[in-house]
């Protein structure tokens, strides 16, 4: 017998041993327990009540495991301002003892090499077979993960929602570099790299009506985790066979999900959502940590000086408008008076705190194409909701003609320096996503998020500066005709 | 993109949320809703938070609480 045969046989032999060593060891039965959180935010002040649940959870149940379905990130001052930003997520998570969680868009919001340092601290992948980076040098993400449980094969996938733009719901510039995979056209080529497997999970990060559209295009899947949409499936369905669940958002709620698996299928599957606020234990370590994280330096960190004190909200709001209509590629910007929060700010230090109170609400920055008549139009609009201004304005000036009973009836709009708006240019007007959706004007185009909190454009705005003065400023005016 | 809330089409912006379509059907329709007055849920009955993500065409119900 030559070497390449004995090579051969010797490989039979071996390939036959494992194959017989793995069925005796696979349980004829194995219950799962698969808790499943999504869109958690940020919110830190859950996890003391969350991981002393888990314990419960794990003192009952023999093979329990625990995914987040993305957007761990982005929604609390405290995280999101930390010296190493969102770090307190991550080590609450691995304090929780997390299996596994699916990249969600706002893991993004920090930018990659943020993320690529919160992965290398986190004790589970952040997975996302749907996102391919352009070399190797960049971040890399797991497409799935296999758990081998008493010899039964769980495999686990994650995908990332894909908007009609073709890329999560981020700000753009977070994502170069990375190509993202419309979810239902990945399906086939997950469908051959994961046909071996007893238990098929999805754990996803992309809303409600997709993952139907998955399970549709999918009957294999077991079982759906899914995130994005913030939908509380108190009945988690049966989609095309496979069971779908979500878990509102916050940290407010989770799914516990059981699989019962006999010799290698799944036989019987349920799910229920449990309310975490009924829960009454705390865990100390979760809560020392808690402790220490809400004692967060970082807000109390100057960004800035006020060389005056920035008073009244035509002051304030010149300070917020400015901040937007720094943002690539805003020319002008408005700012709702409603929208800010304090009085003055004093001369002196500025703090990022002092910015979270003057704009606390978390509105994006929303980039509306519009013209010099639909200017005007949410101008007059404003107006009237008062009669007085209401809208602060960066990059224009604006007079608003009133008739005798203070009515608005026209707007006169000239640039910062006093000539006239171009009436056949469409500019790039920046605003609050809460005066895009509660103000009526006319515009042609409907407008898109910049994924870009108002807040954070203040405190990038005033870093950059590092010195602002409002005093005397004045861009609005109203004239009786 | 165009949202539905209780049948309404609305126009919002692209990346707009549940409480963008909320916003627009109560300027819409002329109404005020009081915070936690009303339930929000996706067209197969689900309830869903303010922060949700919204496709083209989703469609929301917003359904007023019983007043105690």
């Amino acid at each position: 017998m030559n070497i390449e045969m004995r090579k051969f046989i010797s490989g039979i032999l071996l390939l036959a041993l494992f194959s017989i060593n793995t069925s005796a060891q696979q349980a004829d039965t194995l219950t799962l327990t698969i808790v499943s959180v999504n869109d958690m935010h940020a919110r830190i002040d859950h996890f003391p009540g969350f991981i002393s649940w888990m314990d419960s959870i794990r003192s009952c149940h023999e093979h329990v495991l625990l995914f987040s379905a993305g957007d761990n990130f982005t929604g609390n001052p405290v995280v999101d301002q930390y010296p190493d930003k969102g770090y307190p997520m991550i080590q609450l998570m691995n304090l929780a003892h997390f299996n596994l969680g699916a990249i969600g868009n706002h893991e993004f919001d920090y930018g990659q090499e943020v993320l690529r340092k919160r992965m290398e601290q986190a004790n589970f992948p952040l997975m996302a077979a749907n996102i391919k980076s352009d070399d190797a040098g960049m971040l890399q993400f797991k497409p799935y993960e296999t758990i081998d449980i008493e010899g039964t094969k769980i495999c686990i996938f994650s995908m990332v929602q894909v908007n009609n733009q073709g890329i999560p719901d981020t700000h753009p510039s977070k994502l170069t570099g990375l190509t993202f995979i419309p979810p239902l056209e990945y399906v086939p080529t997950l469908k051959r790299e994961l046909d071996s497997c007893d238990v098929l999970i999805a754990l996803t990060h992309l809303g409600l009506e997709t993952d139907i559209e998955l399970a549709d295009a999918w009957g294999d899947i077991d079982l759906i985790n899914g995130g994005h949409s913030h939908t509380l499936i108190k009945n988690p369905p049966l989609q095309n066979g496979v069971l779908i669940t979500q878990a509102g958002a916050g940290l407010k709620y989770a799914t516990v999900a059981t699989l019962k698996v006999v010799k290698g299928k799944v036989v019987d599957k349920s799910a229920r959502i449990v309310d975490l606020s009924r829960h009454q234990g705390r865990n100390a370590a979760a809560d020392s940590l808690l402790t220490r994280f809400n004692d967060n330096k970082e807000l109390k960190q100057t960004v800035g000086v006020a060389l005056d004190a920035i008073v009244g909200s035509d002051e304030l709001g010149y300070l917020m408008t400015d901040a937007m209509a720094a943002v690539v590629p805003i020319e002008l910007a408005f700012q709702n008076t409603g929208g800010i929060r304090i009085s003055r700010l004093e001369k002196g230090d500025i703090t990022i705190k002092d910015i979270y109170t003057l704009d606390p609400f978390g509105n994006e920055i929303i980039l509306i194409k519009m013209t010099p008549a639909e200017i005007r139009s949410l101008l007059l609009n404003a107006y009237n909701r008062t009669n007085s201004i209401d809208l602060i304005p960066s990059g224009v000036h604006y007079t608003v003609l009133t008739d005798e009973a203070n009515k608005g009836t026209d707007i006169r709009l000239y640039l910062p320096d006093g000539s006239p708006l171009n009436e056949n240019k469409t500019y790039n007007v920046g605003m609050s996503s809460y005066v895009a959706s509660s103000y009526t004007f006319n515009h042609e185009d409907a407008g898109i998020s910049l994924y870009i909190i108002t807040a954070q454009s203040v405190i990038n705005f005033i870093r950059e500066k590092q010195e602002i003065n409002y005093s005397g400023t004045k861009r609005t005016s109203v004239e009786k005709k | 993109m165009k949202v539905f809330v209780n049948n309404i089409p609305l126009r919002i912006y692209k990346g707009g949320k549940v409480k963008d379509a909320l916003l627009r059907y109560q300027l819409h329709c002329g109404l005020i809703f009081e915070k936690g007055s009303y339930l929000i849920q996706d067209k197969y009955g689900n309830e869903v938070e303010q922060d949700g993500a919204l496709n083209e065409d989703s469609e929301l119900q917003l359904k007023l609480k019983p007043i105690k």
